[in-house]
């Protein structure tokens, strides 16, 4: 069970099985939720935790996807504006009286166009995925500014609002990080994009098309942030081509902190989810102890540090690890 | 924007070694010639002094932010968190004056040593601890934005003795305002730096090779401190010219400027992966940048428009530093 949950990773060269990355991220939500849940009434009302499950699950969602693309060795900072600009199409077509399975698959279309175009100029033109994506993170928030003239949508058909109803995006958000963890863990696609991240030349040599692998990853990290702004959007029963501002930089922050080395080839989705759920969890514990919510990036900031300082002590253990077992 | 990239690029079936490839600020130099050209033909309002006065002083912050940017960018790292700590150092200035009524002149220097303690934090980290530049500073980037929210409740503080605004927005030197000459003063300081001092070569040298600039002496670890350290005070001293033009110091301050400053750099044709850069590109790059945002103005078009187009710049930008890179080894 555990080699399934977390990809039964051992020291190949003395066959000990490693301690699990996700597992102090794990132990932290745990306890962070245990602590609130225990002092804090208010963090026990359904409300609060059907509210804290649909960030999370916008989170995780997002986390999935970047993940993915993050593993492989690139970086999409796209992800908050692909949001808006799904959430923008959807809002437009509901306008115009389409019916909310089509809206919402419009705006999934949105997104997957987005991502296309971020595959096509990381791999065709070979451009730097953090410059290309930094370009399209303005092209695709401020192109949904203008084709809406930064106006409000809303309120939604309830039909389409039930998206976001109760435990629903939390159930949708699961599924979808285990359809990638499964995708990381078992299917072809995953293990050679985690492979790309640890050595490009090693995945394209030994035959694999690393460009497709990219194309790929940008594609479902682009669709997954599309789902999390339909969620977010049907949520608020409102939205606007501001939706999801800075999110990106939250959503690399989950990944970080759920032990995804930054420059790929380390890591899981499952940890990225749990950084997420982490993060999620920070605004939430300060509302609720009546504490601005603006301050959560102070906690989120040492976090993310914390989990960069231990990535880095890991790294440097496995290294000596590895020049011991040489030697 | 095709058409004039070409200059750039070496033909391929004229493979010459020796031949100089055109400076990298060429595309920027013609992205910059042709908006500016545009809205100077289709807005007489844009040609105006009094527009371009002001272009050229809303540029200064970019301009001062950005020069550290390149020097960042210079040594293949990347600093994430000059626009939040703007904002802080912008409300440490107001708040010593306003509050704690300290001198206008001793809280702009608290201002400029709030940043460097900022830059020092993340220098450290990345240079002492080797943790990725890009997390470090995102990190600092949250909790400096964070920060802000402690004073004054996170709502903005006016107030400011008149004597900063009056100085800082209402002098002319030479008949060109004091804020342009503050950030041209900024980016020749920072050329001065990349070009003719020991220090700037060493930059170069750490973004070219690590390895290399280690072991021929280099010390790596003191250098890239320092410049995040000058990152750092360089978003100080633009919170100086914030306060100083709003009179006000705004929680929301320099939202965004990291990403606007990362533009004009890689616009300017300085190389995101270290070892070669350009302060005059960088220059290029905010002026390109003031004036599509300047010029969507005149259309009554809110900053959307402009930083649509800034995106757009950014990827033509990319493409020709792009074709540049990969025309001189084939």
């Amino acid at each position: 069970m555990v080699a399934i949950l977390f990809g039964g990773r051992t020291d190949s060269m003395t066959r000990r099985r490693q301690t699990p990355r996700e597992l102090l991220t794990l132990l932290l939500i745990l306890a962070a939720a245990g602590a609130l849940a225990l002092t804090t009434p208010a963090f026990r009302e359904p409300l609060n935790l059907t509210t804290l499950g649909k960030d999370a699950a916008i989170l995780a969602l997002m986390a999935c996807g970047e993940g993915l693309v993050i593993l492989g060795g690139g970086l999409d900072l796209s992800v908050g504006a692909t949001m808006a600009l799904s959430s923008c199409t959807a809002a437009e077509l509901l306008a115009a009286g389409v019916s909310w399975p089509l809206a919402a698959l419009g705006g999934l279309a949105a997104a997957a166009c987005a991502g296309l175009v971020n595959g096509a100029l990381i791999t065709y033109r070979k451009l730097p995925p953090i410059l290309t994506t930094l370009a399209t993170l303005l092209i695709f928030r401020y192109g949904a500014s203008i084709a809406t003239h930064a106006r409000s949508f809303g309120p939604f058909p309830d039909n389409f609002n039930r998206i976001a109803a109760g435990w629903v995006p939390a159930v949708v958000g699961g599924v979808v990080v285990l359809a990638f963890m499964a995708l990381t863990l078992r299917a072809p696609l995953g293990r050679r994009t985690i492979a790309m991240g640890g050595s490009e030349q090693a995945v394209r040599l030994s035959g694999v098309s690393t460009d497709g692998l990219k194309r790929w990853g940008y594609l479902l990290c682009a669709l997954c942030a599309g789902l999390a702004g339909l969620i977010a959007m049907a949520f608020n029963n409102n939205t606007q081509s501001d939706l999801g501002t800075g999110m990106e930089l939250s959503v690399i922050a989950a990944c970080v902190v759920g032990g995804v080395r930054i420059t790929g080839g380390e890591g899981s989705i499952l940890g990225a989810s749990l950084g997420a759920m982490l993060i999620a969890l920070a605004p939430d514990a300060l509302v609720l102890t009546n504490r601005p919510a603006e301050q959560y990036g102070l906690v989120t900031g040492a976090v993310v540090l914390a989990a960069a300082a231990l990535e880095q002590i890991r790294a440097r253990r496995a290294e000596r690890a590895r020049v011991g077992a040489g030697a | 924007m095709d058409k004039s990239s070409e200059p750039t690029i070496a033909s391929p079936e004229v493979p010459a070694p020796t031949k100089r490839a055109a400076p990298a600020e060429v595309g920027a130099g013609v992205v910059l010639a042709l908006v500016f050209l545009f809205f100077a033909v289709q807005r007489p309002e844009f040609r105006s002094v009094g527009n371009l006065r002001l272009l050229l002083k809303q540029a200064s912050e970019l301009a001062v932010v950005s020069t550290g940017m390149t020097l960042v960018i210079a040594t293949g790292g990347i600093d994430i968190s000059v626009g939040s700590v703007l904002a802080l150092c912008s409300m440490v200035l107001a708040s010593l004056c306003v509050k704690a009524h300290w001198p206008v002149g001793l809280a702009c220097v608290a201002a400029i040593v709030a940043g460097a303690a900022c830059g020092l934090f993340n220098g450290l980290l990345i240079a002492r601890a080797k943790l990725p530049p890009i997390i470090v500073t995102l990190a600092t980037w949250a909790m400096a934005r964070a920060a802000v929210t402690l004073f004054n409740n996170a709502g903005s503080i006016s107030g400011l003795p008149p004597i900063l605004h009056d100085t800082i927005d209402q002098t002319n030197i030479a008949g060109l305002p004091l804020l342009f000459w503050a950030g041209v003063l900024t980016l020749v300081g920072g050329g001065v730096l990349l070009r003719r001092t020991c220090f700037g070569r060493q930059l170069l040298a750490i973004g070219g090779n690590r390895l290399a600039a280690e072991l021929s002496g280099t010390r790596v670890a003191r250098v890239e401190t320092l410049v995040y350290v000058l990152s750092g005070a360089l978003a100080g001293a633009a919170s100086i010219l914030t306060t100083a033009r709003a009179s006000a110091a705004e929680p929301n301050a320099g939202l965004f400027l990291e990403l606007i400053a990362i533009t004009s750099v890689a616009l300017g044709g300085t190389a995101i992966s270290g070892g070669q850069a350009t302060i005059l590109g960088t220059g290029l790059g905010v002026l390109t940048i003031n004036v599509l945002v300047s010029g969507g103005r005149l259309y009554g078009q809110e900053d959307q428009v402009a930083r649509f187009l800034v995106g757009v710049a950014l990827l033509v930008a990319v493409e020709v530093q792009r074709r540049r890179a990969a025309a001189p080894r084939h």
